[in-house]
């Protein structure tokens, strides 16, 4: 018959440049236009925008410290995730749980430990990040609605830390909890309700352990992911990083 | 509108010269109300929910064990459930062990004259009656009621708080 009519043999010859091309979505081109394709269709390389002020990537103007809080965002979810496999938040196992990871688990201990300093450094660099938009002035108009952001993604991340310090169940995410929880109750007229919602109950044991989980491992990441969304969506829409005039 | 000519009225606002937008108005009230309520609820149904109905926590009230375990003069921490037992001449109280700052387990002073509690978190000092001596804490440590059931078992109830600081005579 005619050309147009299927064929089977000619489909699979097609398949791997079918595939290859709904992957990339390009064809072939001259080597230079493969390169910049390269670059413009890439999401990993477009946390920044493809056109950006020289003067925004001065090294000494930012220092990165918002994507370095980014991919501490991700290293966390990573290792956490793997950390998963292995906890229980339960009060007979959860203890048992850590020190199997730093004992028992091959690499469980690095994971643990990747986990534990990414969470302090977050911390650290999420405030340097503050700093840095502060000193710079880049909170002003029109960036006003990002620093806010900016405020939830930081109380988001203390959050975090906070859930996260009951997890191992030992004498200091105890008491630190404890301690925690009853400041929570200082708060005026809904003290005593915050403090129960938060703990499921009048003590810190099996409710509060299993809230914090859920709030530590699902809720506030989810929560977190959404505003860093936005944050980064309005860093575009704001016309772009600050940067110093042109002079 | 510019064009104050009939001839380019809508043929809607022709037939009588107006809409009723009574109507729609209430339509929208009617919708917003709905969704307003609908959000309410759904926020209050989640505050609710997350309330628990059922605490499988350990009772608030307990047996300590026979009064002959306290001789006189005694003092006897009850492990796990915060409360110290005190037998004196004139009768036994079960006093918090938990700090009135942030509640951290106190550690009772043995052989000083003025302070009978410590806090191991934040310094707080309490008097043998429970007494602020110093530091954050804001209130006396509470006494707890202490009654004897029909066993000789001495049982302390610590959700009820024995304001007037009485002693139970045995």
């Amino acid at each position: 018959m005619s050309e147009s009519a299927y064929s089977l043999q000619e489909s699979i010859k097609q398949l791997p440049g079918n595939i290859k091309e709904s992957v990339f979505r390009r064809e072939g081109g001259t080597p230079e236009q493969e390169q910049a394709a390269a670059i413009f269709g890439n999401v990993f390389l477009h946390l920044h925008p493809a056109r950006v002020h020289i003067n925004s990537l001065r090294l000494s103007y930012t220092y990165g410290l918002g994507l370095i809080s980014f991919f501490l965002f991700l290293l966390l979810t990573a290792s956490g995730v793997l950390l998963m496999f292995y906890y229980t938040p339960a009060t007979q196992l959860a203890y048992r749980n850590m020190k199997d990871l730093e004992y028992v688990v091959s690499f469980g201990i690095v994971l643990r430990n990747v986990h534990r300093w990414s969470a302090h450094a977050m911390v650290a660099f999420v405030f340097l990040h503050m700093c840095r938009v502060f000193y710079t002035g880049s909170y002003k108009a029109p960036r006003e609605f990002n620093w806010i952001i900016g405020v939830c993604l930081l109380l988001l991340t203390l959050f975090l830390s906070f859930t996260g310090y009951l997890l191992p169940w030992d004498q200091l995410a105890f008491w630190a909890i404890t301690v925690g929880s009853n400041i929570a109750a200082y708060t005026p007229w809904i003290g005593d309700s915050v403090r129960f919602l938060m703990l499921g109950g009048n003590e810190v044991g099996q409710m509060a352990l299993l809230r914090f989980y859920v709030l530590h491992v699902a809720l506030l990441p989810l929560v977190a992911v959404v505003l860093l969304a936005v944050h980064f969506w309005r860093i575009r829409k704001d016309g772009g990083l600050s940067r110093p005039q042109n002079s | 509108m510019q064009n104050s000519s009939n001839a380019t009225t809508l043929p809607m606002d022709a037939a009588d010269g107006m809409v009723n937008e009574d109507r729609r108005g209430f339509v929208k009230k009617l919708g917003v109300t709905a969704l307003a309520l609908g959000v309410v609820g759904a926020v209050v149904e989640c505050g609710r929910f997350l309330k628990p109905n059922v605490l499988y926590e350990p009772s608030r009230v307990f047996k300590v064990g026979e009064v002959n375990q306290f001789p006189f003069g005694s003092r006897t921490v009850i492990e796990g459930k915060a409360v110290e037992i005190v037998r004196e001449k004139d009768g036994v109280y079960a006093i918090s062990l938990v700090c009135t700052h942030l509640g951290c387990l106190l550690k009772p002073v043995l052989n000083d004259q003025e302070i009978g509690y410590s806090c191991p978190c934040h310094g707080s000092n309490f008097s043998p009656k429970g007494d602020v001596l110093g530091g954050p804490a804001p209130r006396a440590l509470p006494w707890y009621d202490v009654y004897m059931d029909n066993t000789g078992n001495l049982v302390v109830d610590a959700s009820k708080e024995n304001q007037k600081r009485t002693k139970l005579v045995v």
